[in-house]
């Protein structure tokens, strides 16, 4: 189509210039500045790789990173096990069936710090509805995001109910788009239910789940504000997240080069994970092609 | 051998009644296709058949043996689709062995039948891609391929050609009657296309509104359609008809015209019918339908023509390169065997002596 | 297929406790903000009905509210999240048209970039941002909180979606009666597109609404403060207005879901359609 040169430019500018500034020059500020020493009031120095070499062999560092590990090697699997579940409860018609998924999408536009906010006070331990009913069944009251045992399982817990409605809506979409007659060619081939869910859906559901797999390990690595709301990634660093020590390292410490630093590292393993989780679960069917 | 019974089968969903009762017998190896217009209730035959949905009434008989609420499992069918169903994320191979797998078959005996379709149907290069790297001609002959592994009681098509182009169509078609031929084995076969059902089948089944119309060898239904359905349904270009009254061994149009109909009893005078012929049957003669040709449209091998007769539209197919025009008049003959006649009211064939 | 009523009874069962288990803190949440100051304490070891049921309904924590500096985090939240709406759509419509209509030089490059910025969470880069808005002299500021949110990712790929489904002989046949790009950007391709208007909107919206890390961050004085900071603020769960707390709670749950609830439907369709492809 004949336009002048610029035209498509002109139309693309506002919004690529934003991508640009605030989506890319922020990781190479991140990469750059964590090789210098920079502080909050400005004072800049080039410091190398000082910031790393202080990070690895900071214990609290380390204890950070294996938190974050955790909590991403359980929270991870788990939403997507709890949303496919929630998938293929919500696949089938049924009468009633979509004031069901209202309900289980209806945490997704409750915003993560105030879901953080509301389990703060339904766990309350004074006033909590939830430890009163497990008082009153004779479980006893429990501390939840108050004790080092139970913190990062409460926070995964608070995550959970406000992802896994929303990661459901993608799976239900791939179990939408395996074409009916593939399930009937299995049922003429002689498999039962377990066997077409096994060897048709589960293989061909390989797609939506490497997508919500990656979108929410992005997500996770970078858990922050039911931390700062809740637990201060307390009790004893039980849920020191990185996120969280990057966020300490600015605005406690007011070492900006370390915050980037950390920064830096986590940008780092996000794009190492995502790829390998990518190469992972690529249907085998397009290796080749 | 393989036989195949429905007794007075029906199917509603809600209220709406897809078959109405439906009788039929297949024969051991026979190959019988299901035709009619979309919506007519032959998928569903088929359907309920394999056992993917289920009868509301009636009784499905597989080698005598009662099926009718037995899932597709325990039916020994096999099926192909008009999308193909292959399985996407297995290798042609796999999609192949699948249902041997299931069953538990030994790994030699699935290499075995597995290789043994592939050669039938030439897909032996083939055999490690994945369903997204084929043609569709290539993905058709995979879906084959699945049901010939399988060696069913009863091999289902439904509409398995429709997918491909033309061209491709054809040569399809041929192979699956070359199959049919070497594999003598009971085939069910759906299709819109009443061509593909002349072609391949020993017997047709014309469907029409969840009804069969009439079944009956493909030259039977084509030469005494039991009605004007039939008729219209069977043949490209289809028939040409024409209403009027019967009167004194003719049929007479609104305009007066007097269209030869040998055979008529004096009884049947004062009734109307609808008068036709089939477009080859038509050819030029000296006695007496005069019309006015209005389009020429030559095809190579044949010329069609439109001509205005008795103020209707009538397609005349010639075998021959026709040196008419438009605007002439042309005196057209139809032997009295090819004159076809139906009551108006119900569409049933007029009963002549010829 | 026919389901056995077993399995569907099964079925109704278990969505009625994972329904339950969503909706029960929220709920509860609700009916808590509605009782008067002094009840709202219930202690533990008198769980029954009254820990649910509010023995009178009183509207008077959200009247204490509106007169604190409530007010204030709802007019920021409200102007934050409506700015980087209006910019935000007419943005990246823009670049979404132009991607859907034009063929030009680095055009794949330029939409890997977009795609590539909506792989990547934006809280990956909060501190780098943090360091470029305060160079900028920017922190504490609406536009610190607006400006970087405008530019989306996800929001120019609905729109090139859309623009990409309309047949390109449209355009071109505007083109040939003589309109302009812009006209035809403006009274042809835009008004057609009200449907990714809405969901972009709402999908712009609940971002500005959810975002908690970066106004922490760029903007915590207090007469910047949106809902979540104020909230998050006025929290050490040892307090005594506990009152003014639930409400402001359940007012900024409330201002998230009711446009949700409103828009579901369209704002599913797309989310689902940008991430399968």
């Amino acid at each position: 189509m004949i336009s002048s040169r610029w035209t498509p430019y002109l139309f693309l500018a506002p919004a690529l210039a934003g991508l640009l500034v605030f989506k890319l020059v922020p990781i190479a500020v991140a990469v750059g500045g964590s090789l210098t020493g920079m502080s909050l009031m400005g004072d800049l120095r080039f410091a190398g790789l000082e910031n790393f070499e202080y990070l690895f062999t900071d214990p609290e560092f380390w204890s950070s990173l294996k938190i974050t590990l955790l909590f991403n090697l359980i929270i991870n699997p788990l939403q997507l096990a709890v949303a496919f579940a929630l998938a293929l409860l919500v696949f089938q018609p049924m009468p009633g069936l979509w004031f069901f998924r209202t309900l289980l999408v209806l945490p997704m536009a409750v915003s993560t710090g105030i879901s953080a906010v509301l389990f703060g006070l339904f766990l309350d331990g004074n006033l909590g509805p939830l430890n009163g009913f497990l008082e009153w069944i004779g479980i006893g009251a429990q501390p939840f995001h108050r004790s080092q045992e139970q913190a990062l399982a409460t926070l995964i817990g608070i995550a959970t109910w406000k992802g896994a409605g929303y990661w459901m809506l993608f799976l239900l979409a791939g179990l939408y788009s395996i074409p009916a007659s593939v399930h009937e060619a299995a049922r003429i081939d002689g498999a039962s239910a377990w066997q077409r869910f096994r060897y048709v859906t589960l293989p061909m559901m390989r797609k939506p789940m490497a997508f919500v797999l990656v979108a929410d390990t992005a997500i996770n690595f970078l858990f922050f504000a039911p931390v700062y709301i809740l637990t201060s990634g307390g009790p004893s660093g039980a849920t020191s997240v990185l996120m969280f020590q990057a966020y300490r390292a600015a605005f406690t410490f007011s070492d900006i080069g370390r915050s980037l630093a950390i920064s830096t590292i986590l940008l780092a393993i996000l794009v190492v994970i995502v790829v390998l989780e990518f190469r992972l679960l690529r249907a085998p069917e397009e290796e080749r092609s | 051998m393989s036989t195949m019974n429905v007794e007075n089968l029906r199917k509603a969903f809600g209220e709406t009644e897809i078959l109405r009762g439906i009788s039929l017998d297949v024969r051991d190896e026979e190959f019988i296709a299901l035709v009619g217009p979309s919506g007519c209730g032959k998928s569903t035959l088929l359907r309920l058949i394999a056992g993917l949905d289920e009868a509301t009434s009636g009784r499905i008989a597989i080698d005598g043996q009662d099926v009718t609420r037995l899932p597709p499992k325990q039916r020994d069918v096999a099926m192909v689709f008009q999308n193909y169903a292959l399985y996407p994320h297995l290798t042609v191979r796999a999609n192949m062995g699948f249902s041997l797998k299931l069953r538990g078959a030994a790994k030699a005996e699935i290499e075995d039948k597995v290789a043994g379709a592939a050669a039938i149907l030439g897909l032996d290069a083939l055999l490690d891609r994945y369903p997204g790297q084929l043609s569709g001609g290539q993905r058709q002959r995979v879906a084959t391929g699945r049901a010939i592994v399988r060696d069913p009681k009863l091999f289902l098509f439904d509409e398995p050609l429709s997918n491909l182009d033309a061209k491709l169509r054809v040569q399809m078609r041929t192979e699956i009657k070359a199959l049919h031929q070497r594999l003598r084995s009971t085939m069910i076969y759906v299709t819109h296309d009443q061509i593909e059902a002349m072609t391949l089948a020993d017997r047709i089944v014309v469907m029409q509104a969840g009804r069969i119309e009439q079944e009956g060898a493909p030259l039977d239904l084509y030469d005494r359609p039991a009605n004007a359905f039939v008729a219209g349904f069977l043949g490209s270009p289809p028939m040409n008809f024409i209403k009027g009254r019967l009167q004194d061994g003719a049929v007479v149009t609104r305009d007066g015209t007097r269209l030869p109909a040998p055979g008529t009893r004096v009884a049947d005078d004062g009734k109307t019918l609808l008068w036709g012929a089939r477009p080859e049957s038509i050819v030029p003669g000296a006695d007496g339908l005069r019309g006015t040709v209005e389009v020429v449209e030559p095809t190579g091998p044949d010329t069609q023509l439109l001509v205005r007769l008795a103020g209707e539209p009538l397609i005349v197919l010639l075998r021959t390169r026709a040196a008419v025009r438009p605007g002439e008049e042309i005196s057209l003959h139809v032997a009295a065997g090819d004159i076809h006649l139906f009551n108006a009211d119900d569409g049933s064939r007029l009963d002549t002596g010829v | 297929m026919t389901a056995s009523p077993h399995a569907l009874m099964l079925r109704y069962g278990l969505l009625s406790v994972l329904a339950f288990i969503v909706v029960c803190p929220l709920a509860w949440l609700a009916l808590a903000s509605l009782r008067p100051q002094a009840e709202i304490f219930q202690p533990i070891s008198e769980f029954g009905w009254n820990t649910f049921i509010p023995s009178v309904l009183t509207l008077d924590n959200y009247r204490t509210l509106w007169e604190g500096d409530f007010p204030l985090a709802v007019k920021n939240s409200t102007i934050v999240a409506l700015t980087t709406v209006v910019f935000g759509v007419t943005v990246n419509a823009l670049a979404g048209f132009a991607f859907a209509a034009f063929d030009f030089r680095g055009k794949n490059l330029l939409f890997l970039l977009v795609i590539a910025s909506f792989m990547m969470p934006f809280e990956a880069i909060v501190l780098p941002l943090y360091v470029m808005i305060r160079a900028f002299g920017w922190t504490n500021s609406y536009q610190a909180l607006i400006v970087p949110e405008i530019a989306n990712g996800m929001v120019i790929f609905l729109f090139r979606q859309f623009f990409a489904s309309i047949p390109r002989d449209f355009y071109e046949a505007a083109r040939v009666d003589g309109a302009s790009w812009l006209y035809i950007f403006v009274r042809i391709a835009a008004p057609l597109s009200w449907p990714t208007v809405a969901t972009s909107s709402l999908m712009l919206f609940l971002a500005q609404w959810d975002s908690f890390f970066w106004p922490i961050v760029a903007a915590s004085a207090p007469d910047y403060a949106v809902i979540q900071v104020a909230i998050a603020r006025n929290i050490n769960f040892e307090q005594n207005d506990w009152g003014g707390l639930f409400a402001s709670t359940n007012l900024a749950i409330l201002l998230g879901t009711i446009p949700f609830l409103l828009m579901q439907r369209f704002y599913v369709r797309s989310l689902i359609s940008s991430g399968i492809k």
